[in-house]
């Protein structure tokens, strides 16, 4: 563990005379920010061996990257906080609930596809025996596969989805606030655009 | 025999409740240390990594196995946590600085329990866990986000870019901006060894 020393606040520039690189560097193939990237090796390997190489010759930098490291350190040191026991329960307990609502959720569609799949292989089989089309083309065929699914969509699609009649109820109920009380608009008579005259 | 989080992903999109326990079980502690540092409150970082990890069951149909499970995860936790700082500056009623006075036991450490540690050096541990949540309480919002993915989630700059939605560059800036400023607070606050580095 790295100790720590609380001391009277001084000024920054006397606890810390170094604050960025070395005021003479004058390196070009490292930006300031690429020596945080440096510390956490995320620097291409070239990069990273010229930075090294440079370090060696240049007490600025040295110094910037020693203080970045010890501040990483330093924040590395707090030990991490856990979930509770009772955490991992919470979730599945809740995700199990979606599960079994997803689940709701898509029976009705299931039977749905299930049933169309049906009525189509259905209308495929009976389509040459009892179409009343005489003609057998291939047109006519078209015609009357398509409005026999059709009618057999509207059927399934009224069966389980209802017209809202019985389900008014459940709309919310408009809040008159009095924004919307004094939000009203004045609508002008209009004048006729033509008026009957009488000729006398 | 490991199985990958992208693995376990795939096996939950076809409904393996199992897979998806596993997932919870790897990153429920990351997760919500992950939450505190960047909400700074326990008990709202457990309610978010809750929120989290619904999110993450509800839309498993839409996970892609081409991006790592690990980014995806932190990216909504990430937007939970922004949503939650801003809600919270909206009411105005707690400040994100205020210190939230924790409970020992949420804390993963061994040296709570241990009676050969003396009293002292728990509170110095205390003391210096809130210097450190303080400091990072003053950090902006993006440089904050983006430091404790790197030194707490052990994160690499690419995956911090996913999560923010920046360039590998922008988080290169971030950080050392961020490390620059934590020295800088460190120091305010009377923290002396982690600044002052012996060369
Ligand atoms: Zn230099």
């Amino acid at each position: 563990m790295q100790k720590y020393k609380q001391i009277e606040v001084r000024s920054n520039s006397e606890i810390a005379p170094t604050q960025g690189r070395g005021e003479k560097c004058r390196t070009k193939f490292a930006s300031e920010y690429e020596m945080s990237a440096y510390i956490d090796r995320e620097l291409p390997a070239w990069k990273r061996h010229l930075l090294r190489r440079h370090i060696r010759s240049c007490p600025g930098c040295a110094a910037h990257i020693a203080q970045l490291q010890h501040t990483d350190k330093f924040l590395r040191q707090v030990a991490p906080v856990k979930a509770s026991d009772d955490f991992l329960t919470g979730v599945m307990t809740q995700v199990s609930g979606i599960n079994q609502h997803q689940r709701q959720h898509r029976a009705p569609l299931h039977r749905i596809m299930r049933f169309i799949e049906a009525s189509l292989v259905w209308v495929k089989r009976n389509i040459q025996t009892y179409s009343p089309v005489k003609a057998g083309t291939r047109q006519a065929r078209l015609i009357y596969t398509f409005s026999l699914t059709l009618g057999i969509f509207t059927m399934v699609g009224v069966t389980l989805y209802a017209p809202p009649g019985d389900k008014t109820y459940e709309q919310p109920v408009q809040s008159f606030t009095s924004e919307k009380l004094i939000s009203f608009e004045v609508i002008p008579l209009e004048q006729p655009k033509r008026s009957l005259k009488t000729v006398d | 025999m490991f199985v990958s989080d992208e693995d376990l992903m795939m096996k939950c999109r076809k409904g393996d409740m199992s897979a998806f326990e596993l997932l919870v079980r790897r990153y429920q502690h990351p997760l919500i240390n992950y939450i505190h540092r960047s909400i700074n409150d326990y008990h709202r970082a457990e309610d978010l990594s809750q929120e989290t990890f619904l999110r993450v069951f509800k839309n498993a149909s839409r996970y892609e196995p081409t991006a790592s499970f690990k980014s995806w995860l932190y990216t909504i936790a990430t937007n939970l946590c922004r949503n939650e700082v801003r809600n919270r500056a909206r009411r105005n009623t707690c400040s994100f600085e205020d210190l939230v006075e924790e409970n020992e036991d949420i804390y993963h450490t061994d040296i709570m329990r241990d009676t050969r540690y003396m009293p002292d050096v728990i509170l110095e541990k205390k003391e210096q866990r809130q210097i450190i949540q303080k400091a990072l309480a003053q950090l902006p919002e993006n440089q904050r986000l983006a430091l404790t993915l790197v030194t707490y989630q052990d994160l690499r700059y690419k995956e911090v870019a996913d999560i923010l939605n920046c360039s590998v560059g922008a988080v290169k800036a971030l950080i050392h901006r961020a490390r620059q400023k934590m020295k800088k607070l460190l120091i305010k606050a009377g923290v002396r060894g982690s600044v002052n580095a012996k060369i």
